[in-house]
């Protein structure tokens, strides 16, 4: 089982705190991670360092076997790494389509001269990815919200085309944070069954969450942070799922 | 008659120059207080070519333009990276910078002495030297820029561009850049206006600084968050409501004097009243957020 | 030799002129988060309302305490009708930038409406000057400086007295936990409103007497507090005080030493460097932010 993330002894300190003090762990490919903690316990911030959002103090990080921890945001976005956030982020003035369009990785459509000089197959591709988004809400039973405007959605909606968005992105690595929070139980069952979906198809999770039991349930890994350090791994439920 | 077409000339011209403007701050998000700038570059480019160098208008426009562009890309470099409220001023600063240059560059600009005779331009052979041609020339460009929105709005680089506007750490997050597409957006704008500088430089035949001043940039401003930014409909609107203001207060027969001020009151009484009660504008279909 | 120190003199009278905009501005931007564009309408406007009652009545007390009534009640509409609900509705800062530029066209043309486009002076201002040798210090310097210091003063005092600098400081932080804590943020804002554009208003007015005022004087001045405001970053007083007289020498320096009018231009161009490398005008991506 290859490791597709690897942590060493990460730290991030500044102005005298401390929010990740030694971290290390490691994600198997097609494996769901749970991370666990307290508030202000360091799990965003460990989510922040992995993505390049924070420079890490100290420490490695490898995706892939390639070591990350001095690469940009937009580098490590492009390398693979896509993370959801808390706070649905989404284009909220594009129809839902077209959200999920814009999430596609490297196509045609992302740079203007092929506007100009490749406009027939940018055009060709824009066509296939619409189809892709329509496929991909319909794969998830969402297809009824294709054609709304982002903004309009409720806040769960809002969540669920989110993650559809990472999905269309095609990445294999995916930071969940607090996915379940604020949505009720029948939104989590649809969302935990997407996740495990795409788990199924390739994709790794790592996921930060308080609602411990629902996230247990699809998770093979359990890892509680505590004061910027790793408190407790739990692997049993490896067992389990087998 | 002859009037009739001089109003056609300026609406034409602002139009233009709203429609830059709503490519920044309509499709971009980006507020922007420099699109006199660009204006201006197209302006004086067009008048120093013409009259120091006798370049036909085709390569004045041409070289007016590409000074646009360059200085539109530097200006992206510098001020794509940082956010909304300092992005705005930072564009402040280029205004007052531009300014500053031609008031003061005279060997080059003349400064406050202005550049006259700027000659007509000759398309096609064609001497474009009345209201009525003028009118002609520029409504051509207003119908050609028109009709690249009409394609531009549906590419796909568009929806990069206002999904960067919508949330520009959720495009990066998906390993797109968000500076690429603000870019494109400030050397668009940039172009649009430069156009529209020409256009003005040859229509008038005389510059100087005061048409290319802070409040300038703010009318441009104020034109396009009025209107409406994002469709088009909404920035012509803009410039029709703005060119139309004084021709309405001089048929309530309100004397020349105060027009001028009336014009300006009631303008920016519109913008309070848009920014307060209506932000998407009349037409717009974007709240700047 | 004696240049400098007439250039240095000359800019410490003009520069604590241009605090008193400064603090103005600062302690409104930071408290309010408006960028309040509009801040040079309000100078003009006291020295235009200064002047009118100056030409009717030649009383400069009822003209001074006139102008500050103008002011406030002026400021303080703006801030009731326009500001408040803004800040309520929770717009961006760019919004009430707009808003702001919009009241700034309003003013300056009812000013213009009324009193005309061109420079106006006081008839019978002091004229006169002390002598040091090659220096020259004019009365009008001499009062600018005792009412400008005395104005700053009286401001610290207030300050002090009331405890404000800490609620103030409170409010810029943290709008949302400021309220927590029982601070009064509406009572807060429109307190800074008035008291800022009091400051404005004396300024206006001793600048007045020096040069006279035209409706378009408010902007230049409101800018250069701006770049004062966003270069100190932070509520202090004497900082701002600092800044303002460092940039109103390095204008009059560039002034006299390239004989142009291009102080305004480097100004502007400090700004844009400032904003460059300054962390707060930086994106930051740093998510704790981003959830509150």
């Amino acid at each position: 089982m290859s490791e597709i993330l690897k942590t060493e002894n990460l730290n991030k300190s500044f102005d005298g705190i401390e929010p990740v003090k030694d971290v290390s762990f490691s994600v198997s490919k097609n494996s769901i991670v749970l991370i666990t903690g307290e508030n202000g316990a360091g799990k965003t911030t460990l989510f922040n360092l992995i993505t390049g959002l924070e420079k890490t103090t100290k420490g490695k990080i490898s995706f892939n076997d390639n070591s990350i921890e001095s690469k940009s945001a937009l580098q490590i976005a492009q390398l693979g790494i896509i993370r959801l956030y808390q706070q649905p982020r989404l284009f909220k003035n594009l129809l839902v389509w077209e959200n999920l369009v814009a999430s596609a990785h490297s196509t045609l459509g992302n740079i203007f001269l092929n506007l100009i000089f490749k406009s027939k197959s940018s055009k060709q591709e824009d066509k296939l990815l619409k189809q892709k988004a329509i496929e991909l809400l319909t794969k998830f039973g969402l297809q009824n919200l294709s054609h709304q405007t982002a903004g309009d959605l409720s806040y769960g909606q809002q969540k669920l085309i989110s993650f559809c968005m990472i999905t269309m992105n095609g990445s294999k690595l995916v930071l969940l944070d607090e996915p379940f929070s604020g949505l009720n139980p029948q939104i989590i069952e649809k969302f935990s069954n997407m996740i495990l979906q795409m788990r199924d198809e390739g994709v790794t999770f790592l996921i930060i969450e308080h609602n411990v039991p629902k996230a247990l349930a699809i998770s093979d890994k359990h890892i509680e942070i505590k004061e910027g350090v790793i408190n407790k791994i739990d692997n049993r439920i490896i067992a389990w799922v087998n | 008659m002859n009037y009739i077409f001089h109003i056609l000339v300026m609406l034409e011209i602002y139009i233009l120059l709203a429609l830059s403007a709503n490519q920044k701050v309509g499709l971009s998000g980006l507020i922007s207080l420099a699109q006199a700038v660009f204006y201006g570059i197209g302006a004086y480019i067009t008048a120093i070519t013409i009259t120091k160098f006798g370049f036909s208008y085709w390569l004045a426009l041409s070289i007016a333009i590409l000074s646009c562009v360059i200085v539109a890309l530097i200006f992206s470099y510098i001020a794509g990276k940082v956010r909304e409220l300092y992005f705005t001023l930072a564009t402040l600063a280029l205004q007052i910078i531009f300014f500053a240059v031609v008031y003061n560059w005279i060997p080059v600009t003349n400064g406050s002495y202005g550049i006259s005779g700027i000659t007509n331009p000759k398309i096609f052979g064609l001497n474009i030297n009345s209201p009525i041609s003028f009118a002609l020339f520029g409504g051509i460009w207003v119908l050609i820029v028109i009709l690249f929105y009409k394609w531009f709005l549906k590419t796909p680089i568009n929806r990069l561009i206002q999904a960067t506007r919508d949330d520009q750490i959720a495009v990066l997050s998906l390993g797109k850049n968000p500076n690429y597409y603000k870019r494109i957006s400030i050397i668009l704008s940039a172009i649009i206006a430069g156009i529209a500088g020409s256009i003005y430089a040859t229509y008038t035949s005389y510059i100087d600084p005061s048409s290319f001043t802070l409040d300038e940039s703010i009318l441009i401003l104020s034109i396009v968050l009025i209107g409406g930014a994002g469709r088009i409909i909404g920035p012509i609107t803009g410039a029709i409501i703005y060119i139309l203001l004084p021709e309405l207060l001089k048929f309530m027969q309100m004397p020349d004097s105060i027009a001028a001020n009336m014009r300006m009151i009631l303008f920016g009484l519109l913008l309070v009243l848009i920014v307060r009660f209506k932000p998407k504008g009349i037409f717009g279909k974007y709240v700047i957020q | 030799m004696g240049t400098a120190i007439q250039i240095l003199i000359n800019s410490i009278v003009s520069g604590l002129l241009l605090s008193l905009v400064a603090i103005g501005f600062t302690y409104i931007f930071r408290v309010t988060r408006v960028f309040h564009l509009a801040h040079g309408g309000i100078y003009v406007t006291g020295a235009f309302a200064c002047l009118y009652i100056l030409t009717k009545t030649n009383n400069w007390l009822v003209a001074i305490a006139f102008a500050i009534l103008v002011v406030a009640s002026l400021i303080y509409l703006i801030e009731k009708v326009v500001y408040l609900p803004l800040n309520k509705q929770q717009s961006n800062q760019s919004i009430s930038l707009i808003a702001s530029m919009g009241l700034y066209v309003i003013i300056i043309n009812i000013l213009a409406l009324l009193f005309g486009n061109e420079n106006k002076t006081i008839d019978n201002s002091i004229s006169g000057s002390f002598e040091f040798g090659n220096i020259i210090f004019t009365k009008v310097q001499m009062l600018q400086t005792v009412i400008g210091t005395f104005t700053i003063f009286l401001f610290l005092i207030y300050l002090k007295l009331t405890k404000s600098n800490l609620t103030l400081q409170s409010i810029s932080d943290n709008e949302i936990i400021s309220k927590v804590f029982g601070i009064n943020t509406e009572k807060e804002r429109t307190k800074i409103f008035i008291i800022g554009s009091i400051l404005a208003c004396v300024a206006a007015i001793l600048k007045t007497m020096e040069v006279g005022i035209d409706p378009q004087a408010g902007m230049s001045i409101t800018l250069t507090a701006a770049v004062v405001t966003i270069l100190v970053s932070r509520l202090n007083v004497l900082l701002i005080i600092a800044f303002s007289i460092t940039l109103t020498l390095l204008q009059n320096s560039i002034e006299w030493f390239l004989n142009a009018q291009w102080k305004e231009g480097i100004t502007f161009f400090i700004l844009l460097l400032v904003i460059l490398f300054r962390t707060e005008g930086i994106i930051s991506y740093n998510l704790r932010k981003d959830r509150v």
